[in-house]
């Protein structure tokens, strides 16, 4: 019984032989001159028996090999590959799915063996399958077609080490070569990129802009720039277009790139340049607005050491104090945001902080558990005790929100080397890490959430419940203090996130908690600040402990009454941020008349780094504006030491 | 050796033998075309390339002259040497006429 046979040589001469030799036999013949054709045709013909040549333009025989193999209706066709260049290279012909191979000769040589592998195609069984070349012993030796086929292997390991995604396309836009890195970008396996059409890989909108380049191309290479998006399995790639003018085989090289990484970095540097920016804006305005709670607080708390509780007023002047406090909480999430807070840097048991923390949260919020698992050997961090737990907080705050139902949150603390760290995109400076871990089982975020949860003022909650400032707090303080955030959420399914901080070598100290009450002192302070109410405020206070009160509205002036009351003034209590002259040099005159002299600095912020210089140089103590009279009054206390009772 | 014994010796029937020579002439004309434009732009694969199809299509047809001749070509220019090409193309050419004369109609 006659077969359906399909033949594929781009030898004309070779398709008609066989077809006349088949023809004979009574097969019905099918030919293909190159392997796009042959794709085409078996959309439609399935043969029992395919001849297949190795060399052919659009797709090779060996490749073909490969495709016809993954097509599960000729996964049992019997294929005898055609060739002359089987000899030189040593193919394994089974490896690439062949069943036979005949090697190409004068035509009375290769019509026997022709009919010899049709006739082992009828018995089917494995131990027919030739493992050698029919034919062999009729072509003379080809050391020549081995060079060629040298120069032909060396440029394809050329295109395979590419790190560009390289295609060759015909000029109707069909794939016929495929290197791996575009394979990787497109992310279809090459049997069933081959053959199919370049304009289909990309999105709808896009087909239309990809055929009018394609077919606009002349002569000229063409590149489509990063303008021009073009999106591809989900990423932004670039285009360049080469047309091979080659007078036999007009074909068209596509150079494709992924400039995904490339442009979520630029978003990335972008972002952080906004946020650098509303970050500046943001620490102004609290440093100014704490100038403001602090005269409030000030005049309030005077207001209350005259008006018995007794008092209508008294109820209200509480009020006051106790609403300065919330304005104050607000501008310390701003400060935080705008890394400007990073008030008292010491070593902090991160443990002990999310064990306090997330107890002191459980409580308030019973409806959500709170599972830890803390690491025994967890490295001490350096940090500002007050931020991390203005951190953790907010990262509670944020878990609970996204559960109005309830739910879980999962605390886990672990050391993290440097080494498993080096790979991250930020950058990290070198030295071990502590990572803390905060999942919730909430509702989670959709990507654009994702992208925008630190900017501060950004919030999903409802108007008047969200400021907008926690996560931005989060990730200024965590970057103030060196350290990273991370950050993964998928919708429904919770988020989680990632705060890396740098590993203290220096052990931790216990904290002292003063007492909750005004300390009076004796002895003479000198005030200086820019800000005429504070000062006002400031020096009633002094007063109000039992000091004597100099004062001064500027550094220069300072510097003058210092230096004529230098033997009676006890201790300085100097702003940091002042016009002409600022905290810092005031403090490195003062030094200069007084290497003794005790200086306590004060400020709404403090610029990153410029307090913490001015402590290093030998300043005594810092409190951060605003502040009640029981803080300054211990901040003196601590400053002088007990004689000052 | 004429076209009758080359049928022979290749155990075609003469009527076939002539169609495929005819086919293997137009073929092999396009790909001499394709080889002078490759001497001309000092393509040494392209030339190299070309050559070995012309030298596969003749072996099989047992077109010994031609099959040598194109050997030369894809042994020079594998080796780099594009100069003297002349002698052996113009060689190939009059075989090819000699075929192309042979085949053509009587009369």
């Amino acid at each position: 019984m006659g077969k359906k046979i399909l033949v594929v040589d781009n030898n004309p001469v070779m398709l008609k032989f066989m077809t006349n030799l088949l023809e004979k036999e009574e097969h019905q013949v099918v030919t293909a001159q190159n392997g796009l054709a042959t794709l085409d045709i078996l959309a439609t013909f399935t043969p029992d028996i395919i001849f297949l040549d190795l060399v052919m333009p659009h797709i090779g025989g060996e490749k073909l090999c490969q495709i016809i193999r993954g097509m599960p209706k000729l996964k049992d066709v019997y294929i005898i590959i055609l060739s002359a260049i089987a000899l030189e290279r040593e193919i394994d012909i089974n490896a690439f799915g062949s069943n036979a191979c005949i090697a190409k000769g004068p035509l009375n040589k290769m019509a026997p063996k022709v009919l010899l592998a049709l006739e082992k195609s009828n018995q089917r069984s494995p131990a027919s399958l030739p493992d050698q070349i029919i034919g062999r012993e009729d072509v003379f030796p080809r050391h020549i077609t081995t060079e060629l086929l040298s120069i032909k292997r060396h440029f394809e390991v050329i295109l395979k080490s590419m790190a560009e995604g390289i295609l060759e396309i015909t000029p109707e836009g069909r794939i016929v070569y495929a290197n791996p890195a575009v394979i990787s970008l497109i992310n279809l396996p090459e049997n069933k990129l081959l053959g199919s059409n370049f304009t289909d890989l990309f999105q709808e909108t896009d087909r239309q802009r990809i055929k009018s380049y394609l077919a606009g191309m002349d002569t000229q290479p063409q590149t489509l720039d990063e303008e021009v998006s073009l999106i591809m399995n989900s990423k932004q790639i670039s285009l360049s277009l080469l047309p091979i003018l080659d007078k036999e085989d007009q074909t068209i090289i596509i150079i494709l790139n992924d400039l995904s990484e490339r442009k979520r970095m630029e978003a990335q540097f972008l972002q952080a340049q906004k946020m650098e920016a509303i970050g500046t804006l943001a620490g102004g305005i609290a440093h100014d607005f704490n100038n403001l709670l602090m005269v409030i607080q000030g005049n309030a708390s005077l207001m209350l050491l005259n008006v018995d509780p007794s008092h209508p007023h008294h109820e209200m002047l509480m009020s006051i104090v106790k609403q300065v406090q919330s304005g104050s909480k607000l501008t310390n999430q701003l400060l935080g945001y705008a890394r400007k807070g990073r008030y008292e840097v010491k070593p902090i048991q991160v443990n002990q902080l999310v064990e306090e923390t997330s107890k002191a949260f459980g409580r308030t919020r019973k409806e959500i558990t709170i599972h830890r698992e803390l690491a025994n050997d967890l490295f001490p961090i350096e940090g500002d005790l007050g931020q991390i737990e203005q951190v953790l907080m907010n990262l509670f705050v944020n878990a609970a929100d996204a559960m109005p139902q309830g739910g879980d949150i999962f605390l886990k603390t672990i050391n993290i080397p440097y080494g498993d760290i080096r790979g991250k995109l930020y950058n990290p400076k070198p030295g071990d890490y502590v990572l803390l871990t905060v999942t919730d089982t909430g509702i989670g975020m959709d990507p654009k959430t994702l992208d925008r949860i630190f900017e501060p003022f950004f919030t999903t909650k409802e108007l008047g419940r969200g400021t907008g400032l926690g996560l931005a707090s989060v990730y200024g303080i965590v970057k103030g203090h060196g350290g990273y955030v991370d950050v993964e959420s998928e919708e429904g399914r919770g988020t989680t996130f990632k705060i890396y901080l740098l590993a203290s070598n220096r052990e931790v100290q216990k904290t002292i908690i003063g007492p909750d009450h005004i300390i009076k002192g004796t002895g003479t302070i000198l005030l200086v600040d820019d800000e005429g109410m504070v000062l006002e405020v400031g020096e009633r206070f002094l007063k109000v402990m039992g000091y004597q009160v100099l004062t001064a509205r500027e550094g220069r002036e300072a510097i003058e009454v210092y230096k004529k009351h230098r033997d009676t003034i006890d201790l300085v209590l100097l702003d940091i941020i002042m016009p002409n002259m600022k905290g810092g040099e005031v403090f490195d005159w003062l030094k200069e008349i007084n290497p003794e002299v005790k200086v306590l600095l004060s400020s709404g912020y403090s610029i990153d780094g410029e307090a913490s210089q001015i402590l290093e140089r030998g300043c005594s103590g810092f409190i951060q504006k605003p502040f009640d009279m029981n803080q300054l009054s211990q901040s003196i206390r601590a400053t002088l030491g007990n004689n000052s009772v | 050796m004429n076209l009758k014994e080359l049928s022979e010796k290749l155990e075609l029937e003469e009527g076939e033998f002539l169609d495929l020579l005819g086919l293997f002439l137009k073929t092999c004309s396009s790909d001499l075309k394709l080889l002078e434009s490759a001497i001309d732009k000092e393509d040494a694969p392209g030339v190299a390339g070309v050559a070995h199809s012309i030298k596969g299509a003749a072996i099989i047809l047992g077109l010994t002259a031609i099959s040598e001749f194109a050997q030369r070509i894809e042994v020079d220019a594998l080796e780099k040497d594009l100069l003297g090409f002349t002698e052996v193309v113009e060689g190939i050419k009059k075989e090819l006429n000699w075929i192309a004369e042979r085949l053509k109609p009587k009369g």
